[in-house]
């Protein structure tokens, strides 16, 4: 499901929480159900909401805990949490998004956990057919992802494919934290490779993918977008390599951050590192 | 405990390696336990942090918290700071004859 979160300015900052967490736990998935403070004209909601995937498992003021399954491995649940600044209306912030290898309810702890700075705020929506501003969120079986031009940033989470370690080692997480901008990765637990050192470990590091697609035109003069896969390997695991879900790597520069294209129907977001993004 | 090696393993980025001193009892997870702990002595159950076992020491990296307990002690701050150039000692220019 891909969102464009429009707001406008008179956005408040219970407005802001209450869309992103309502956008987040399937409770809002129309524009009718966003707050007084979005742009509901401007906004929209296009595919299906990833049912029994993501659940909110606590509400703590200004701090949300989600839970998230894995979406081709069911045995495998992580999760992450919002946390939110009390800034006034528009200087509202998205501050941290945590990712957890797993999660205590009865305290509301995350069990082995790294806080990624991401600092989205609310923007009021600017029409303009380049570049339209807002929010963009993509939720579905593979990834939590979102995208703001105005707050420059853009990150996800997203599942990642099994491998030997993986295998041997079942606590190893199998979601992956990705600046989507930057192209950084984060990990806060896998099993680490190291002699008398190995154990489990947070690792963090730079998505990688085998070569650096160009854009190509077909012999009917049609433009072809070659969508390469991405993958994480990190030395303390011997270069192991992941495939990440739903993250594609794209031509250099070929589209603007945020431009939205079709693929056999389902739509992609771009996003700066030359990264694309499934919706569906 | 070499801190160089712990900063092989857990990098260069800005965080503390503590060592768990305390006990965890029988049949309790280790992982749960010690966040717990850890929780505690931070004053805050929005603790971030790994639970790990490494060099036969169970020791929590975080990279925003710090604590001061009795049943956690700091063993390394990261990064470790850069080794200060050698200075050589300056040479006697010989004189030419």
């Amino acid at each position: 499901m891909l969102v464009k979160y429009r707001m406008q300015s008179s956005i408040t900052n219970a407005n802001f929480i209450a869309d992103i967490i309502g956008i987040l736990d399937g409770t809002i998935t129309s524009t009718a159900g966003l707050s007084a403070g979005a742009d509901a004209a401007n906004s929209s909601f296009v595919g299906t909401y990833p049912s029994a995937k993501i659940a909110k498992v606590n509400t703590t003021s200004s701090t949300i805990t989600f839970s998230k399954i894995h979406g081709t491995d069911a045995s495998v649940t992580h999760y992450f949490r919002l946390t939110f600044d009390a800034g006034v209306g528009l200087a509202a912030k998205l501050t941290t998004f945590t990712v957890a290898q797993g999660y205590t309810s009865g305290t509301n702890t995350l069990l082995n956990s790294v806080a990624n700075t991401v600092d989205i705020s609310p923007n009021p929506f600017i029409a303009s057919a380049q570049f339209p501003t807002g929010i963009n969120i993509v939720i579905n079986n593979n990834c939590v992802w979102f995208s703001s031009i105005t707050s420059s940033n853009s990150f996800g989470l997203f599942d990642l494919g099994a491998n030997g370690i993986t295998t041997t080692y079942a606590q190893n997480m199998k979601m992956v934290y990705v600046n989507t901008r930057t192209g950084a990765y984060s990990i806060p637990y896998v099993y680490a490779l190291a002699g008398g050192g190995s154990g489990y470990i947070p690792i963090t590091g730079t998505i990688e993918s085998i070569t650096v697609p160009a854009l190509s035109s077909n012999v009917a003069g049609t433009a072809v977008i070659i969508e390469n896969p991405v993958f994480i390997t990190n030395v303390n695991q011997g270069y192991a390599a992941y495939g990440v879900n739903n993250l594609f790597r794209i031509g250099n520069n070929i589209f603007a951050v945020d431009s939205i294209y079709n693929a056999a129907g389902v739509r992609r977001v771009s996003s700066a590192y030359n990264l694309a993004i499934v919706t569906e | 405990m070499d801190l160089q090696k712990l900063q092989e393993i857990f990098g260069t980025e800005p965080g503390r390696i503590y060592a768990f001193t305390g006990s965890v009892p029988e049949g309790s997870d280790p992982v749960a336990h010690i966040t717990e702990a850890f929780a505690t002595a931070a004053g805050s159950n929005l603790v971030d942090c790994v639970i790990t076992q490494l060099f036969d020491s169970r020791l929590v990296y975080t990279r925003n918290t710090e604590v001061a307990s009795d049943s956690f002690n700091l063993v390394v701050e990261l990064p470790l700071p850069e080794p200060e150039p050698e200075v050589q000692p300056e040479q006697p220019q010989e004189e030419t004859p």
